[in-house]
């Protein structure tokens, strides 16, 4: 038997009320908060100056917050946005704890709403909210999205219709 | 000591900071990032793949674009900050691709002083990026937690 990995779901996969715990986990590095505050420009101290960073409340480097926003996203887009046309954005987005380098995160979503595309015939919006919890299980990030996603296409139809 | 970011008294609200950082989104940039984040969504990844898309190319991962934009503004807003309190209705206006250019401008909303520490106060600002064209491509609000100059 050929089994094809799946990446992403369509929009008829989704059911809301649904909580999906992500498989992939990732701890923090120095190289990924390092690489991430150069090539986005974010350069606070307190994310790439040590003798600052030390000297801050935390007294250590701080993981940049859109590292933690970007892996959340990325971590749950086998499972939420894998398939998606459209990246929406986000309604609400907070740094629930702080992350520091060599702590390991992880993710879950909850389903919150679907509906189908006023502007896309063959899309829906599903809404997700994302936790994401590090190795003691606090909450790091809370954040809540919207994405679009395409349907299923049935080929039944589309041979009826000559396409 | 260098200085960078702002002190809670210099933000005037109605203030719109035109950021003096630009970026060329470079197909190296969207790779890498993808592969930093672990979204390997092939309209970000695979040419073959979005090829069969209406924008017939690689899209620009959203969480790059919005984390440059946050990188835009870093020295003129959060420079200082103590914490980055939250982000509000953060909209991917319209798709970002490789070789566009990147701005943005921040406009102060409001300030108001804390109410538990007298040495800090929130700031509430809006965040605009735009392409080469002047076309907006993300917007998104923010609360920042800055420190007063002097208590």
């Amino acid at each position: 038997m050929k089994i094809f990995e799946k990446f992403g779901r369509y929009y008829e996969d989704f059911e809301v009320g649904d909580s999906i715990i992500h498989a992939r986990t990732k701890t923090i590095s120095e190289s990924d908060n390092n690489y991430f505050c150069l090539l986005s420009m974010n350069h606070h101290p307190v994310h790439l100056d040590m003798a600052y960073a030390s000297k801050t409340q935390h007294g250590r480097f701080l993981v940049v917050g859109p590292l933690i926003i970007g892996l959340t996203v990325g971590i749950s887009s086998q499972e939420i946005s894998g398939k998606a046309i459209k990246d929406l954005g986000f309604d609400f987005m907070k740094h629930t704890g702080p992350v520091f380098v060599g702590d390991t995160i992880r993710v879950e979503s909850m389903i919150l709403d679907k509906y189908s595309s006023e502007t896309e015939t063959n899309a829906g919006i599903v809404v997700i909210e994302s936790r994401t919890y590090n190795q003691d299980n606090q909450e790091v990030l809370f954040l809540k999205r919207k994405v679009m996603i395409p349907k299923r296409i049935d080929l039944n139809l589309l041979q009826e219709s000559g396409c | 000591m260098p200085e960078f970011g702002r002190y809670y008294e210099d933000f005037e609200v109605g203030q719109i900071i035109k950021h003096s950082a630009s970026k060329t989104i470079l197909e190296s940039d969207n790779n890498l990032f993808c592969l930093l984040t672990m979204d390997h969504n092939p309209l970000h990844l695979d040419k073959e793949y979005a090829r069969h898309y209406p924008y017939n190319g690689l899209i620009v991962v959203g969480t790059l674009v919005f984390s440059i934009v946050v990188g835009f503004s870093v020295a003129d807003i959060s420079g200082k900050a103590i914490a980055n309190l939250d982000y509000e209705d953060v909209k991917h206006i319209k798709p970002v691709f490789i070789g566009d250019t990147l701005r943005a401008e921040t406009e102060i909303l409001e300030k108001r002083e804390s109410k538990s520490k007298n040495d800090r106060g929130i700031v509430h600002v809006m965040t605009r990026a735009y392409n080469q064209n002047n076309e907006m491509v993300l917007s998104l609000r923010r609360h920042v937690l800055i420190p007063k100059k002097t208590v």
